[in-house]
């Protein structure tokens, strides 16, 4: 055994160099935990990096110590999210002591964060928040309760800085499955304390058996609690006076510690640290969609804690643009980036980053609107575009009230929504639902609504095809959006939407989402790491697909499943070029309005496209002033036709107009 | 509560022209006053008197004014709503892609 091999691993076998199960060879320790250590590893067949963490000699002969080790692989692999760290494999070495082989994750746990940073701006602590939400809805919709919710237990996969990370929930080491409960393994003992104390709960602290879902709850609003203000809501010099102060304190309000947050999150804090686990949040969803909520817009800047905007939208708002110095554009040339070539839908190999934004663009085209955002399933917004400077917050707001309100409908029949239009007195509120997200654009009530709704239609069925290309479980068609800025509008070309790279460009996201997925089905979690681990170099070009594909294809070990795997993966990329399809629409300008703070006189001519490339930054994004904008009837982009009037057979007579050269029927 | 545009005669016209399953003349409140049609009028506008007391506040978010109208589509079904002062009609219908113009023809004839 080398002599830095870690002392407590006094089995020989546990040593960089060593070989476990025949699978995998250390490299180096990477850290040691209350039960065992982690160590970085190479897995032999694939070539990718792991984790394995063993169990340590001391705990090797313990049943319970066993039983949790083991039942901490079975939760995590149940759980299959990716805010859960994945589980590769699960075993015991020549020695008999158990191991967990995992994904490698490269990056930081929210403790080391906070020791770096202090406190964390409410936009990061909403991302934590929503991310744990996700990989502890999926566990304790399997009926697993974490139980050790904490900083470090919660590890941020890429950039903190730019909220950039993905959350994965580590260590279900003293996890509780209810489906054990009756059972002859029971994870705890009573008046045992399990987890990590300045983030256990009430019933945690007490010593209960009786602790669920809700105890994880708990801790993680302790977490964002310690995250919002840099201190954990409860804290003492003993054991025992933090113990009493999780039994029977009330925390000081994180509004007193970090002025400038919103009051909402006072109460958010109260109903999330109540020590009665009936009085909190019902679900993880709850409690993320009302932090949400309770952060409300300062969710969307790192650093702002007091840019709080009303929304208002008054009646013509749209059509009044003072000249003011803080009416700003943004150029934007057509031929910024590499032209767009225009054809017909292979959007497997289209450019994801552009294709979302592109169909919320087509949209945002039509007169009259306001603004367009995509939001997700938690009411958080994705990306987001407005003429008028509405924030992102306000589509979640909206989004989420109309949910709660449609709650009864959905019940009636048990199925979706798909569709809602509101016509109020001043303005148009529709919405789209793609997969688990919504398309939400807002418009004055000036906006023609059957074009806006057959606009509005072609941008979801876009957006769920991209959704389709990504897989049936949409996880890369989220992530792909996820990834989005704000208001990115990269390009309005009218009818095409698909931008086919050339053979030198890098191949989409969404086609290497496909690809892992097809790449899973021989070899499962293992094939997916292996993807990732080779894509750290770069992405492989359209013109190196195919040697990526076939590289990929020698790890399969069957040759029937390898000669499967590779039909499949070639077909994702076809590099023969496909027709052209002329460009419909001209070049856009779409020019900023102020922000709509006030009311504003009516009837003014809307802003429309013109042949002068440009998008709408956002309200606060410095900029020159621009000129106002008169309504070009020639560049409008909803011509009516008079001619186009013609009489049914019921007498009825019919009006048309034209959208992006499409005829469309109008009933008045 | 009773008027010329919406008693049981016209109930039946309005069904008729708008082809759809149902239509119900529902109370602020979610009574159901009057209703033409094969469907569950009691529970539609009960339960259509839950959302639009919701829906309402997003005209405040957003300063929009009065709900006037609204629709919703789900995977079966397609409700339309027109909102009046103190009542609303409801109708009931199967899910279409383009509930538009039927949307426009109740609110037509709720006037």
């Amino acid at each position: 055994m080398p002599a830095n091999s870690p002392s407590s691993d006094s089995l020989p076998s546990i040593f960089p160099g060593a070989t476990i199960s025949g699978r995998f060879r250390l490299e180096r320790l990477l850290g040691r935990g209350s039960m065992g250590s982690v160590w970085l590893a190479r897995h032999l067949t694939l070539d990718v990096d792991v984790a394995v963490k063993f169990i340590d000699a001391a705990f090797r002969d313990q049943k319970d110590h066993r039983g949790r080790f083991a039942l901490e692989a079975q939760a995590a692999a149940r759980i299959n999210s990716p805010h859960v760290v994945n589980v590769l494999d699960f075993g015991a070495e020549a020695s008999g002591r158990l191991y967990i082989a995992m994904e490698y994750l490269q990056g930081e746990d929210v403790g080391k964060l906070l020791e770096r940073s202090g406190r964390l701006s409410p936009a990061i602590t909403a991302r934590i928040v929503s991310h744990a939400c996700r990989g502890l809805g999926r566990a304790h919709a399997l009926g697993i309760a974490h139980r050790d919710v904490k900083p470090e237990n919660l590890f941020l996969v890429g950039a903190t800085e730019d909220e950039g990370f993905v959350l994965k929930i580590l260590d279900f080491g003293v996890a509780k499955s209810a489906q054990k409960a009756g059972s002859d393994f029971v994870g705890t003992v009573v008046g045992q304390l399990v987890g990590s104390p300045a983030y256990m709960s009430p019933e945690q602290a007490h010593g209960s058996l009786d602790v669920d879902y809700r105890s994880d709850l708990f801790s993680l609003a302790v977490v964002a609690y310690h995250c919002l203000t840099g201190v954990v809501p409860f804290g003492g010099d003993s054991l025992a006076e933090l113990l009493i102060g999780i039994v029977s304190k009330e925390p000081v309000p994180a509004t007193r510690l970090t002025p400038g947050l919103p009051r909402a999150v006072d109460d958010w804090f109260q109903r999330a640290l109540d020590k009665n686990p009936a009085r909190r949040f019902a679900s993880a969803k709850d409690l993320a969609q009302a932090f949400h909520m309770a952060i409300g817009q300062h969710a969307s800047s790192a650093t702002d804690y007091s840019s709080s905007t009303p929304a208002v939208i008054a009646r013509g708002a749209a059509q009044v643009r003072p000249l003011s110095g803080s009416d700003t554009v943004v150029h934007m040339s057509p031929a910024a980036g590499r032209a767009p070539s225009a054809h017909h839908a292979d959007v497997s190999n289209h450019t994801p980053s552009a294709a979302v934004p592109l169909a919320l663009a087509q949209v945002a085209e039509v007169a009259n609107v306001l603004g367009i955002a995509l939001v997700g399933p938690e009411d958080e917004p994705v990306a987001h575009h407005s003429l008028m400077g509405l924030p992102a917050s306000t589509f979640s707001d909206v989004t989420r009230r109309v949910r709660e309100s449609l709650d009864t409908f959905e019940s009636l029949e048990s199925t979706r929504s798909q569709a809602l239009a509101l016509y109020f007195e001043h303005a148009t509120v529709l919405i789209r639902w793609v997969e688990s997200h919504a398309v939400i654009v807002v418009g004055t009530e000036q906006v023609h609504p059957t074009v806006l709704s057959v606009s509005l239609n072609a941008a979801a069925s876009k957006l769920q095809t991209l959704a389709k290309q990504a897989g049936s479980a949409a996880i890369a068609f989220r992530s792909t959006i996820s990834s989005l800025p704000d208001n990115e509008l990269t390009e309005v070309s009218g009818t095409a939407l698909v931008v086919r790279p050339s053979a030198n460009d890098p191949v989409s996201d969404v086609t290497l989402a496909r690809l892992t997925q097809v790449f899973a089905k021989p070899l499962g979690a293992v094939g997916r790491l292996a993807i990732q681990q080779r894509l750290k170099g770069g992405k492989p070009t359209v013109q190196a697909y195919p040697d990526f594909v076939k590289r990929l294809a020698q790890l399969i070990e069957d040759a029937t499943e390898r000669e499967a795997f590779l039909v499949d993966a070639l077909r994702l990329v076809q590099t023969e070029a496909a027709p052209p399809v002329p460009l419909a629409a001209k070049p856009t300008v779409l020019v900023a309005a102020p922000p709509p703070t006030q009311k504003l006189a009516p009837a003014v001519p809307a802003l429309t496209p013109n042949p002068v490339a440009a998008i709408a930054p956002p309200a606060q994004r410095p900029g020159p002033a621009a000129p106002p904008r008169p309504r070009s009837a020639t560049t409008d982009p909803v011509i009516p036709l008079p001619s186009a009037a013609a009489a049914d057979p019921a007498g009825k007579t019919k009006k048309f107009v034209m959208y992006r050269g499409r005829k469309i029927e109008v009933d008045e | 509560m009773k008027d010329s545009n919406t008693n049981a005669a016209n109930m039946n016209a309005i069904l008729k022209e708008l082809k759809v399953q149902g239509v119900a003349h529902s109370s602020e409140a979610g009574e159901a006053l009057e209703s033409a049609g094969g469907f569950d009028a009691e529970t539609l506008c009960a339960v259509t008197s839950i959302a639009a007391a919701q829906l309402r506040d997003i005209g405040d978010v957003l300063s929009a004014g009065r709900l006037e109208r609204w629709y919703l589509v789900t995977e079966q079904q397609a409700y339309y709503i027109s909102e009046r002062s103190d009542s609303r009609l409801v109708a009931a219908g199967e899910a279409v892609k383009n509930a538009e113009a039927t949307s426009k023809a109740l609110h037509r004839a709720a006037r």
